[in-house]
């Protein structure tokens, strides 16, 4: 339980940074979305295949 | 000497949010009753209401910050017991986590060129799937703003924490290695702490990846930089 507490007491840094990324917050929220759905589905779907591939 | 007080509230308050949440998630069985992000909006609000700054709220943090550190270390344990695991699936553990970290090096890329951001901006998000440490320093080597960097890397961690099992069934992502290299790669630690409550399979292939990744993406950004 510590570890997820730490993530938020990080997170709340968020109001720090707040002024520096209202530049481009959409673009910089959505690019880390778009970006961390990507990087999860190549990365699993690449192994997973690759797994298959030899266990046959 | 009130700042480790005012510190030590503040963060006493955002762990009575957590264990509130936390609870009336479990209580309800509801996704929406996030600790995490309750926690972050709510603390937020407090400090804001009480006019208390985050570098004094935050006063305290450094000693967290070892707390994760150590953490962290934990995590070479079922990474050591699950050793015999990882090495059988050596190859599509390295080329999964290869092409994985390019692919957010290229996305972030895309996406920078479809929104019209600037250099600055682009290279502020492009360590946006590396873990925080490793993040700082390739943003402020590439001449990023880093609290920007910062802000991005901890978003695209607590999305990965919050919505790594959906997206996993969503991509039909079946082993556990490859769940778990699938969350390391993609959301660094604050996935793998996700990775570690799925099971120490899953665990252990996330702080591989969580590892891996940071070091291919560096290797990668070097390659790159020679031939600009």
């Amino acid at each position: 339980m510590i570890m997820p507490l730490l993530i938020v007491t990080m997170g709340v840094g968020l109001m720090d940074t707040w002024g520096d990324l209202q530049a481009f917050l959409i673009p910089a929220i959505v690019i880390a979305i778009l970006t961390t759905i990507l990087v999860l589905g190549v990365t699993g779907v690449i192994a997973d295949a690759i797994m298959r591939r030899y266990e046959k | 000497m009130i700042e480790p007080w005012i510190s030590l509230g503040g963060l006493l308050v955002t762990t009575g949010i957590y264990i509130v949440f936390a609870a009336l998630k479990k209580k309800y069985q509801k996704e929406f009753f996030s600790p995490i992000i309750f926690g972050i909006i709510l603390t937020i609000l407090f400090l804001v209401a009480f006019g208390i700054p985050y570098n004094v709220y935050n006063y305290l943090g450094e000693y967290i910050g070892y707390l994760l550190t150590a953490a962290i270390t934990c995590l070479a344990i079922p990474l050591y017991k699950q050793l015999p695991l990882l090495k059988k699936n050596l190859k599509p553990i390295i080329l999964g986590i290869a092409i994985g970290s390019t692919s957010s090096l290229v996305g972030v890329y895309l996406l920078s060129l479809i929104f019209g951001l600037n250099n600055i901006q682009l290279v502020t998000l492009l360590p946006t799937s590396v873990t925080s440490g490793v993040a700082v320093e390739m943003s402020r080597e590439l001449g990023g703003i880093v609290p920007v960097t910062i802000a991005v890397v901890i978003v695209t961690g607590i999305f990965g924490n919050l919505f790594a099992v959906p997206m996993l069934k969503w991509f039909k992502i079946k082993s556990p290695v490859a769940k778990g290299i699938a969350i390391g790669a993609s959301s660094h630690v604050f996935g793998t702490i996700k990775a570690m409550e799925m099971g120490e399979k899953e665990g252990a292939a996330s702080s591989l990846a969580l590892v891996l990744g940071a070091i291919i993406t560096v290797i990668v950004m070097a390659i790159v930089y020679l031939f600009i």
